[in-house]
């Protein structure tokens, strides 16, 4: 059976007093573009630097391509693609250089690989590096994370900075590329839509764990705003989880997951009531700053106040 | 509320200021209260006739290093940490922000020498010497030549005042002439040789005044108090002059305009970061790649040298320029003629501070936050990257300044002082001793994370160790095979750390 490109099991990582990663769980299956979700300082980098063998976790298993980073860093690291968010390189080397450079240090490096990604991606090989424009900067940095062909590339956050029209042109490149190649995709990022065309499976980080993992179009189907009368949010039914509920003059606007269930359940009780899609920037903000009135989570519990 | 959001706000510009570099300033002072203490006590020994050599030599040898190191601090500190692009959006005048920082380099340099010299005063205060005694420690630093008293009966106080204008002039000229460059290496680069070639440049102008009898040229040496180390090192020309106030006024005048080119150009100019937006890439755009380094050993040394060989080459330009020159302002000094010693006194002397330094570039890059994750995130074997650089960069130095010695050989074979069977061990115990300032200063660096603080740790070290040697051995030299001993020990302990620091990330300003 194929080992799964990243499996996390019940991870914590503190930094001293502060608990970043509080039992995380997180399952990638290879060919996958996967997209890693959550706000800044949710724990997504750290979370990358674990998986790559750079941070030491607290509790739990990591396992990538079925190696252990803390064992066999450098096995690892050999089969895996990165580029860090903002990466930084040597400034006094050419971008010729840096790529003759790395080449020795990966078995697998294709230098033809390496000069084709760089001609697709515009890279000037005689520039400096700290002559480099933000955008060219980010392409040499996944020329540098393909050219070896790894099975598993880590993007973490790497349009950061960008403007939007270099944006779309990176994730234009990553599709052109890229995924018609079988390759695992772990692309986190907080920029919703710029991940939403690419990406297969979603999860959604918050305060140190996965609060949803799901394939795209499924969380598309799954989490719905509905409104309806305030007093009927009880109507929603017990395996209705609100997300977020806000007040919509004498309505409620209630963001739930498991959609089709809640809407059967109000259909069967006759209430009234409007459905709206979401797109996956309204679905994460609703997972990550969602407000239920009372705290509670299950809609027969929730009493909203007119 | 928490106490955080309780705080008041900062009452003005200044205090805001002041308390910032109070924040990054606070450590090197203690660190250099320390360094310099430890001098003290290591050169002084506990014996009272011993003091004034002590005090004497310590506070030079601190004023140098202090003035040079803090003056880098003080000219490049804000780009090395990318800070400066933020002081540059502050809506104050940036000489503000300059001034600021140089006034408390200028306290954190000066408070040391005032500690010493106090606890000096105070040891004569409490002893009560002989008129004779005191007589004969009073006149040691004029014997020694290297600070003068001012003519100050309490003697401390003078060497004091000596080694406050040495260490003022150094650190004002080093942040006038190495401000905004990237970081503090290249700082010190530009700014150690702006003031060698301003000495030496005096020095030619004086030896053909004096050859060719040129009008006014007694009165021209009155420059040299606007020279890097100021009236601390004009003394030994005021003393043949009626009145020393030519001297000040122009020591004033001189230092006023370093203070006011730092104050004008500090911030002014936008030192590129890593990457910029302003260059287009179509005059270098190219579509060939070369081959790829055949191994990662090769691409490692290749690495090493880049980062390591300009500054060992300009070094040794330098070296060869100023032992060329003074050579040749020497030939007929029958005492100082030799071009072996010239060069070898000026090799040893460079190759020292060029030592500390290179020691802190060879992982000045690597340890930066975002770079070593770049390097770290591929498949690199630490232990490898870490002794192919160590190597590397010791070969570099080892051949540039080898090179310079063996052409001191060359021109000079016949010399008995080549001659001598003491020779091997001189050389084996000078290899040593550079290599373990290398060592410590790239070890110091490593954990430290910080190139001023590394230094000061390093020549703490070094001091520190010399003394716990002596404390141990009765002895203070390390002539003999238990001090062979005792610096391999150190040189591989120092290795050792710093191979750790470098595979666990280990350091302090992370």
């Amino acid at each position: 059976m194929t080992q799964p490109a990243i499996d996390i099991q019940a991870v914590h990582k503190s930094f001293r007093h502060n608990e970043v990663l509080r039992g995380m769980s997180l399952h990638v299956e290879r060919g996958h573009t996967f997209a890693f979700l959550g706000r800044n300082g949710a724990g997504k980098t750290t979370t990358i630097q674990m998986l790559l063998g750079l941070l030491n976790r607290d509790e739990g298993s990591i396992r990538v391509l079925g190696l252990d980073p803390e064992k066999e860093p450098l096995a690892l690291r050999a089969q895996v693609g990165y580029l860090a968010e903002d990466q930084t390189m040597y400034g006094w080397m050419k971008c010729g250089d840096i790529l003759r450079f790395l080449a020795p240090f990966y078995p697998t490096w294709d230098h033809e690989l390496a000069l084709k990604y760089a001609k697709d991606f515009e890279v000037p090989l005689g520039q400096k590096i700290k002559h480099l424009s933000k955008g060219q900067n980010v392409r040499l940095g996944l020329v540098m994370a393909l050219a070896h062909r790894p099975e598993l590339v880590i993007l973490d956050d790497p349009a950061l900075g960008l403007d939007p029209i270099m944006r779309k042109q990176f994730n234009r490149d990553l599709i052109t590329h890229l995924q018609g190649e079988g390759r695992t995709f772990f692309y986190s990022s907080h920029l919703l839509y710029e991940v939403e065309p690419v990406a297969d499976v979603v999860a959604i980080l918050k305060e140190g764990q996965i609060v949803r993992q799901a394939a795209t179009e499924e969380l598309r189907r799954d989490v719905k705003q509905i409104f309806l009368p305030r007093e009927a949010v009880t109507a929603l039914g017990k395996d209705a989880s609100l997300l977020d509920t806000r007040p919509d003059g004498d309505e409620v606007a209630v963001t739930v997951e498991g959609a089709e269930e809640a809407i059967e359940s109000l259909r069967r009780k006759g209430v009234e009531h409007r459905v709206v899609d979401l797109n996956l920037d309204e679905i994460f903000e609703a997972y990550v700053t969602g407000k239920v009135e009372g705290q509670e989570t299950s809609a027969e519990e929730v009493v909203l106040t007119p | 509320m928490n106490n955080r959001t309780q705080q008041k706000p900062m009452r003005s510009v200044w205090q805001s200021l002041l308390w910032k570099e109070w924040h990054e300033h606070k450590w090197k002072l203690v660190g250099l209260i320390a360094l310099v203490l430890m001098l003290a006590v290591m050169l002084w020994r506990g014996e009272p006739v011993l003091l004034s050599v002590a005090v004497t030599t310590t506070l030079f040898c601190y004023s140098i290093l202090a003035g040079l190191f803090l003056g880098m601090h003080t000219a490049a500190g804000e780009n090395e940490h990318g800070t400066m692009q933020f002081l540059q959006t502050l809506p104050v005048p940036m000489r503000k922000p300059a001034g600021v920082k140089l006034f408390v380099s200028w306290v954190t340099v000066v408070v040391p020498v005032l500690i010493v010299v106090g606890l000096a005063h105070a040891y004569l205060s409490w002893h009560q010497f002989t008129p004779a005694i005191l007589a004969n420690m009073a006149d040691w630093p004029r014997r020694i030549g290297m600070f003068s008293t001012w003519g100050f009966e309490d003697w401390p106080f003078g060497v004091g005042l000596s080694g406050v204008l040495c260490v003022s002039s150094l650190l004002l000229w080093m942040a006038a002439t190495g401000v905004n460059r990237s970081d503090e290496i290249r700082a010190g680069a530009a700014g150690f040789l702006t003031m060698a070639v301003v000495w030496f440049g005096l020095a030619m102008l004086g030896y053909w005044a004096e050859k060719w009898d040129l009008p006014g040229r007694d009165y021209g040496i009155v420059v040299v108090a606007a020279a890097p180390g100021g009236l601390a090192t004009a003394h030994h020309y005021m003393e043949g002059w009626g009145s020393a106030l030519p001297f000040f006024i122009s020591a004033v005048v001189g230092h006023a305009g370093l203070l006011a080119w730092y104050l004008l150009h500090f911030g002014r100019k936008t030192v590129r970061p890593a990457r910029t937006l302003g260059k287009r890439v179509k005059a270098t755009k190219s579509d060939w790649l070369a081959p790829p380094r055949r191994s990662q050993l090769t691409a490692i040394v290749w690495k090493q040298v880049h980062e390591t060989g300009p500054l060992a080459l300009v070094a040794a330009t330098a070296v060869l320029v100023m032992a060329s020159l003074a050579f040749w302002l020497n030939k007929e000094n029958s005492i100082q003629n030799s071009f072996t010693e010239i060069l070898a006194g000026i090799t040893f002397f460079v190759g020292f501070l060029v030592t500390v330094v290179i020691g802190q570039g060879v992982f000045l890059e690597d340890l930066k936050p975002k770079i070593g994750i770049f390097w770290r995130s591929r498949p690199v074997n630490t232990t490898l990257w870490f002794f192919v650089k160590f190597f590397t960069g010791l070969t570099v130095l080892v051949v540039t300044f080898g090179a310079l010695l063996l052409l001191a050989y060359v021109f000079d074979t016949g010399r008995p002082y080549f001659a001598t069977d003491h020779l091997s061990m001189q050389i084996a115990f000078t290899v040593l001793v550079f290599l373990l300032i290398y060592t410590l200063s790239m070890a110091s660096y490593c954990l430290g994370r910080q190139p001023i603080i590394a230094v000061v740790a390093a020549l703490g070290i070094l001091f520190c160790g010399s003394y716990a040697f002596g404390f141990v051995f009765g002895r203070f030299d390390f002539d003999g095979y238990v001090g062979f001993v005792a610096m391999i020990v150190a040189q591989i302990a120092a290795t050792v750390v710093a191979w750790l620091a470098v595979r666990n990330n280990w350091g302090w300003h992370k």
